[in-house]
Formats: C-alpha cells, structure tokens, sequence
C-alpha cells in the first residue's frame, strides 16, 4: 500500500499545475520531517533510558570499587584495572567523585581526591584537551579545576588556550589554572583574563576567589603578584578596579601600601572614578590612615561614585575632622552619598550622633530624609 | 452568479499571494528559529558548567538581587508565596512585596504573619509612582520589606519596588509563580558570563498536573486537561524555540513578566515599567533595546532555558480567551509605541528582522489566518477554486504547525527532560498534533479579536479565574478537582474591575454575567469543536482527492 502510494504520488504529481506541485511537494516534506522527528523522540527517550541504565550499572560497579579504596582493602592500581575505558565509564565516574569529593572530609577526602587525579581520568581527559573539538576541550577544563598536579604538556595545552578568541575556553582554561598550587601559574591565568575586555567582572571575582588559596604562607607571593596584574597597564579598568575591592575581603593588608601609592600618585587611577572609588573604598576598609587626608580632600569630588565611597570610607576613621567631613556631605546633592553619610555617622556611635542631630537642628535640607534614614538604620541594625 | 463570483475572485488574486508569501515567510523563520535554538541550547548546556560559581559567593561584590513581588487581592495565596520565596538559595537577595492597594486582607495577613512593623525610609522618587501610604519590614525576616502603596496597577507596583529596593538587580516575579529553589543562581550565571547583561529572563513552565507542596513542586507531570496540556505544548514551544532563537541573534524582546532579571540602573535609565501599557513587560525590553541601542552602548538581553519558573495557567476557555486577548494587545501597543523601530538598521537585527517578524507574523498573523481560513473554506464550498490546491495547502499549514510544535517536545526531549515518564512525552506529542487542529484556529480568533480590541483602545487587563497555587502546608494537586485550598479564588487583575467587586467564589456566581459568560463558554466549545470537524472534514476531502487521482 505504502510502495503503491509513493510511486502513485509522483504520477499524479506531474499532472499538477506549478503552484499546486510545490505546495504538494512542501506538505510531503514537512510529513517526512515530522516522521523522523516521532522517530528521533522515540528513539532519543530509549537511548536515554539505555544509558541512564548502563550508568546506573557503572554507579554499582564503582562504589563498592571506591569504598574498598577508601578501606585500602585494593591499591591505586587494581582501582584503575576496574575502570572502564570509555567516555561514559570515565564521565561517570568523575562525577561519582566530585559529588563524593564535596561530602567527605579528611583522609576520606585525600583518598577521593587521590582516585579523581588517577591517571586513567586524568590522560583521558589530557587527550580531550590536546583534540581540535571546542566542547571536550571545555569539559577537561572543567575537570582540571579539581586537579592540583598539572603536568607540562597539559599546563601548554591551558596557556595556549588562554588566547583564544572564544572567552569561554579561555575563562575555562584559567579556571583550570586556578587549582594549581604554584602562585605564579594561578597568576599567569587570571592576568590573562583581567586583559579581555570580553570577561565579566564577576567572572574576574570568582577568579579572584580561586586565586586565593587560603595558604597564609602564599599570601605573601599572592600579593605581589595581585600587585602586578593591577598595576599592569594591559588590565582593564574595570577588571583592576574589582580586584582592589575584593583585597580587603581576603586580607591583602600588606598591599595597602601599594594601593595609597596608586590613589596618591598614579595618573591612570587618580584619573579614572571607577578605579578612583575602588582605591577609597578598599583604604577605607583597610583602614589606613595615613590616607585620611587624601579621602578628605576627594569629598568634593566631581564624581557621584567618588564622593560616595568617601562618605564610606570616612565612617571607619572616625577623627573629628573625619566627622566634619561627613557632616558636609549630609548637604549633598546625591542620596547614595548622603545616605552613606548618615551610615558612616551612625558607625561613630554618640559622636556621630551628636553631628546627626545638629544637622537636624539647624534644619539641614535634608533634615526629613536624614531623619528617617537614621531610624530605618537603627531598624536594620536592631534586627 | 458564479460569474460575480468569478468576478469577486478575480480581485482577490492578489490576496492568494499574500497568503503563499505569508506562508513562505513563516515557514522559513520558525525553521531557521528552531535550528539556530537547538544548536544554542546544546552548546549553552554543554558550557554550563564554566561558570558555576563557588568562591564568587564568599565576596560581598557579586550583584544582590532583589524580588519584587507585585500583589493584588492576593490573600488567598501570599502568604505561602513569600514563604517560599524566603527560603530561595542565594547568599544575598530581598523580597520587596508590593500591595497595590489590595481591597481583601492581603496586607493584614502580611502583617500578622511576617509580624510587619512600619518604618520610616527615604524612597528617592526616580520612577513615578502611586502614593506610598507605608513601609515595613519584618521582625523575624529582615531581609523582607513590604509596601503598602495606593492602587496603581503592576507597572506602577514595580515601580514603587525598584525605587524602594535596594540591591543592584531586581527580579520582577508574580505573587502566584513557583521559582526552582536555584533559580536565582542560575540566572546569575548570564551576568558572569558577559558583563553588558542587563535584562535575563528564564523559562516559564506550566505547573497545572505538577503535585505541589509549601509552594515546591514535588513532581512533575503534564497536566490533565485538554487546555492544560495544550498550553504546555505552547509554552515549551515559545520558550525553547522562539526565546532562544531570538536570542541567539540578541533579538530577545520579550522577557516574561511572570519572571525576569533585570539591572536596576538600566530600568531606572528607561524610566521603569510603563503605566499604561497591557504588556508591559514586553514594552519594557523593546524601550530597553531602543535605549541601549540609540545610546550606542554594549548591552545584551539574555534568555536562559535552565532557571525555571512554573506557573499556573488558565484552564477554562473564557480566561484563556481574555489572556490571549490581553497578551495580543500587549504586542500591539508595543509594536505601535517601538513603531520606529521597525525594518531601522540603526537598531541591527533587531530592527532588521526581530521587529518586522512580529510586526507582520505575530502581530497580523491572526488576520491573515482568520481571514485566510474563511477565504479558502468559501471558495471551496462555492467550487471557486482548484480543490487539490486548497486542500493540499491547508495540509501543509497544518503540517508545519505539527512539525514546529513536535520540534519543541524533541528538543525538551534532547536537552531538559523535566517530564520524567514516557507517558508524558506521549501526551505532549499527541497534543503537538491535536493543537493544530481546532484549537489553532481558535487562538487566531482570540488574537484577531485582541487587535481589534486594541485599536478601539481596550487597556483593560481582563479577569483572571485561577485555582491558587498552594496552601500554607497542605498538598495541592492542581487539576483534579481536589484542591485543598478554602476556594477557588477569582482574581480581578484589572484594579477597576476590583473596585467595581468582581471578586468572586466562582461557582456560586450566578448573576446575569455569570449567564453570559457561561454563554460565552458554550459558544467557544461550539466554535471549537465547528473547527475540529470542519478541519477533519477538508482533511478528509484532501485524501478523497489524493487517493482518487492517484489510484483511479
């Protein structure tokens, strides 16, 4: 019946006139294409279904394989015997690892992470990385951010990718860089991306944290190399200027120097608000005296941001001419500022206080709003 | 007579071609839409993972996020729906719920509940707004304000929440929606991933069938009525393909209002959501582009198939009607207010190929559809035109409507899988077929009928029957008829419809506009079912035809 209509609708094709052959013909494809897309749904859900099943199968053939590791009832090398050579049975078991890596601590943890650098994975994912194909380059990437022995080979593989021109590959090979234990290699990774005008800040953050490996023999090298990638003329302002935000949340004291060296003198950042405002707001939090002066003089700055992080920074110093200086800024035109003064001088406890109430007094023009900004204040503080 | 017929058909050639060219045109960008949406899914899918953030979290640098919850005679549910959205995963975020002068006890059960205490705070007026009659903030959760303002309408709400909050993105949601206790985290990951991101949106999912406890959805399934599963077939359909196509070529311009992440700054700079319009959601990301694009300025608009967030949809043909109704005046008044925009170079691809397709395909498409199917079935009964023609066009219509629909299910199929049993995928494959006949049809009608309901300058927002997403503890499975809630709730989304009293318990609602809606709904089946048959009867005639020709 099938093989009677196809050959039949061709005949009765012919007979058609132009427009009626084409719609014809348009209908006939759309139908096939609609076949195939049942059978693609079909088929898809059952080889979905088959390979949820063979990874259930490679689950309970490699956990009871993993606990006996973890029990030293097998070595490192009858593990490795087990594992099965394809691309499924390695994926699986990476992520059995990571999943179990995230839920241990201690030697249970050195063990997982011992399997997880096994060199089965690790080669399987080398040659992924060392392949022309953007996606697997990708996911051994994201592999090697959990691994903190990279080999030489694999270390080129990543500093070459670090120039690629799809940031997504060049953000995941610094990812992976991230995870070595060698300051100058992590560097090298978020220098690189601190250049790209095409990488976020945020990325740039998340980075930062990366970076950072919370070894307080390594802070050391950690800020000077910080201090480099900042003052470089190749980063970018944005990227420099997040970079001095997220110090203090580190710890980075020792760079406070630096960063008072930067605001005071350096035309690129005296002359830019973005970097100009991270500069304040990380010695404020530092609080580095030495640059109270500096803050001061910046509070009629002709920048919003600028005088903002002033009003900020000012509140930590707490000296009176600190407290004079916050009080002018109650008079200003912008509400963030404002609003960061009266937080700044709520910080000040009876002193700041004091400076609120006279403002409120002597009827500043903003007496109102600044009244209410202190009670919802307090509210927050309260709660 | 048949000669003026003739005569009448004549003229009307030329309207033949407007429908070829319609249908060529159509074909083509849902084809190229599909293709270029599965490749991007793909490789979104498979790059995931890059950006998954962990140390970004511990630094107080990453951008906070506000939700803005706009209410509106939402006693039945806001209690259960801030609750949830409390207990989202996301290191920094507040909940600004907004009551736009609620006439129940929506803002009594927030303060008895959240025990609301008022506060004095300064709100600097950058959008215009409705009066704020009071704000507070909660003793036990203080990462959550409310604001007690006058009756403006959810553009206006919104505008009170953005310059209210105080984070650097907000996220505006509806009272009634269920987000993925992760959604905000994903959604996070497009700001990571290009800094000039300044609108992202997620995908909307329909949570009718799905089983619901404390306002998280437990499991998932289709659901279980006719236009349930209809609208899930649409809903995948709209977001997978036509969102993500759009924004491949960073077309986006629509961002649903039932959830979206946005910056700030960049709404305050476009003068926040605008009062007047029905979409205002859409308008919003069309004045976006226009700005951005003026400006000269990098940005990018953003759609994320991962970060779901599951809403109720209308299950009775009335609301359906209205919402669809409302939905097309809302493209309406924004392809009027963008007007300019429209085939400009100036705003790239979006001008070039975006805003003529929804100008000509989305917008107009309805009366080329309606009409277009009145046309042929007329000059078919009056024997005016080639009948295999007729009928093999239709076919093909019809086919192309199947064949996007089922591209929709494949490509949730190849990527999401969120419905875990076969049985599912059955049943939105069916619905891709059954959607094309009778109900397509119908939702034209609606469309057309929206148009013109907008050229005669109907704003009005329609009346919303929904059943309630959750109660405070209790299990609720929608659909079925068991819902453990005190009531059906009838939510007047139009403020003066509120104030005239349309709320009601729905079924003991039997005034002369409850007879005239029942009227109407019988009418709608009626014209529904006339599709079905009248659509099965031109199908049956094609096949007469085809298999006399070619056998006989």
């Amino acid at each position: 019946m099938v093989a009677l209509t196809l050959s039949g609708v061709p005949l009765y094709a012919i007979q058609l006139n132009l427009p009626t052959r084409f719609v014809l013909i348009t209908a006939l494809v759309l139908f096939v294409l609609l076949a195939v897309m049942l059978t693609a749904s079909v088929v898809l859900r059952a080889l979905h279904l088959r390979q949820e099943k063979w990874q259930e199968k490679l689950r309970n053939h490699y956990y009871p394989l993993i606990f006996s590791y973890i029990d030293s009832s097998i070595t490192l090398e009858e593990f490795n015997s087990h594992i099965h050579g394809t691309h499924l049975g390695y994926q699986t078991l990476q992520e059995m690892l990571m999943e179990m890596i995230q839920d241990f601590s201690g030697h249970e943890r050195e063990k997982l992470q011992e399997l997880y650098e096994t060199p089965h994975l690790y080669n399987h994912n080398a040659e992924m990385l060392a392949g022309s194909r953007r996606m697997p380059k990708i996911e051994a990437c994201v592999y090697l951010r959990n691994v903190s022995h990279l080999t030489e080979a694999v270390l080129e593989y990543l500093y070459a990718l670090l120039n690629s021109s799809d940031a997504t590959q060049a953000y995941s090979a610094a990812a992976a860089l991230m995870a070595s234990p060698d300051p100058a290699i992590r560097a090298w990774g978020l220098y690189h991306m601190s250049c790209r005008q095409d990488i976020s800040t945020m990325a740039i953050l998340e980075l930062f944290y990366l970076f950072n490996h919370q070894h307080q023999e390594q802070m050391h090298e950690e800020g000077y190399h910080l201090r480099e990638i900042i003052k470089d003329p190749g980063t970018t302002d944005s990227h420099a200027a997040v970079l001095i935000k997220a110090l203090p949340e580190i710890g980075y004291v020792e760079l406070a120097d630096f960063i008072y060296s930067l605001a005071e003198n350096d035309d690129r950042f005296t002359g830019n608000p973005e970097l100009m405002e991270a500069l304040i707001t990380t010695l404020g939090t530092f609080v580095y005296y030495e640059a109270a002066g500096l803050i001061r003089s910046n509070i009629y700055s002709p920048w919003t941001t600028v005088r903002r992080a002033c009003a900020e920074a000012l509140g930590y110093f707490g000296e009176q001419h600190d407290l004079e200086a916050l009080y002018n800024l109650l008079y200003d035109d912008s509400f963030q500022v404002r609003l960061h003064a009266v937080r700044a001088l709520l910080k000040n406890g009876e002193q700041g206080e004091y400076m609120l109430n006279n403002y409120r007094r002597n009827k500043g023009v903003y007496a109102t709003e600044v009244s209410a900004t202190i009670q919802f204040e307090l509210l927050k503080t309260e709660l | 007579m048949r000669e003026i017929a003739e005569q009448i058909l004549l003229w009307l050639e030329p309207f033949n071609w407007v429908l070829l060219a319609y249908f060529i045109g159509i074909n083509t960008f849902y084809l190229a839409l599909i293709a270029m949406a599965a490749v991007y899914i793909y490789f979104q899918l498979r790059s995931k993972q890059v950006h998954s953030l962990s140390g970004l979290f511990n630094s107080k640098l990453y951008k906070p996020i506000s939700l803005l919850v706009p209410a509106y005679n939402e006693e039945v549910s806001i209690l259960s729906s801030v609750e949830a959205l409390l207990q989202l995963q996301f290191p920094d975020f507040e909940v600004v719920v907004i009551n736009d002068g609620s006439s129940d006890q929506t803002m009594e059960r927030l303060i008895d509940y959240f025990q609301l205490e008022p506060v004095q705070m300064p709100i600097p007026l950058v959008i215009d707004h409705a009066p704020i009659r009071r704000v507070y903030h909660s003793k036990i959760y203080p990462e959550l304000m409310v604001i007690d303002k006058e009756n403006g309408g959810k553009a206006d709400s919104l505008n009170a929440g953005i310059n209210s909050c105080n984070k650097e993105l907000i996220c505006a949601i509806d009272a009634d929606s269920i987000l993925e206790s992760d959604v905000l985290m994903k959604m996070l990951r497009a700001i990571t991933e290009d800094e000039n991101t300044i609108a992202v949106g997620g995908i909307v999912r329909v949570a009718n069938g799905c089983t619901i406890e404390d306002n998280v959805i437990k499991n998932i399934s289709t659901p279980h009525t006719f236009l349930g599963r209809i609208q899930a077939v649409e809903y995948l359909r709209a977001f997978l393909f036509g969102r993500m196509g759009w924004d491949y070529i960073n077309s986006l311009i629509i961002i649903s209002g039932a959830f979206g992440v946005f910056s700030k700054l960049a709404v305050q700079q476009v003068g926040g959501y605008q009062k007047h319009s029905v979409g205002e959601d859409m308008e919003l990301v069309a004045r976006l582009h226009r700005h951005y694009k003026e400006k000269g300025e990098k940005y990018s608009i953003r759609f994320l198939p991962e970060p779901v967030c599951w809403t109720e949809v209308p299950e009775d043909w009335i609301t359906l009607g209205r919402q669809r109704n409302r939905w097309h005046r809302g493209l309406a008044d924004t392809i009027f207010r963008h007007w300019k925009m429209i085939g400009n170079p100036r705003y790239g691809l979006l001008g070039v190929v975006a805003m003529p397709f929804f100008l000509i395909f989305e917008l107009f498409g309805p009366v080329i559809e309606v009409v277009g199917f009145i046309y042929f079935f007329l000059l078919l009964i009056m024997g005016l035109f080639e009948a295999p023609f007729v009928l093999m066009f239709f076919a093909a219509a019809v086919l192309l409507g199947m064949v996007v629909s089922v591209a929709a299910v494949l490509c949730e199929e190849l990527t999401f899988r969120r419905y875990p049993k076969v049985r599912d995928v059955l049943v939105l494959t069916l619905y891709s077929f059954m959607e094309n006949i009778g109900y397509r049809q119908i939702h034209s009608w609606w469309r057309f009928k929206g148009l013109l309901d907008y050229l005669k300058g109907d704003t009005g927002w329609g009346k919303m029957t929904r059943k309630g997403v959750a109660t405070m503890s209790g299990i609720m499975t929608r659909d079925r008829g068991d819902t453990k809630q005190s009531g059906n709730a009838t939510q007047a989304e139009s403020p003066d419809e509120a104030a005239a009293g349309a709320k009601t318990t729905g079924a003991t609602h039997r005034t002369s506009t409850g007879r005239w809606t029942a009227l109407k709904a019988a009418l709608t089946q009626f014209g529904y079912w006339a599709v079905v048959y009248t659509v099965g009867f031109l199908l049956a005639l094609l096949t007469y035809h085809v298999l006399r020709d070619v056998f006989f």
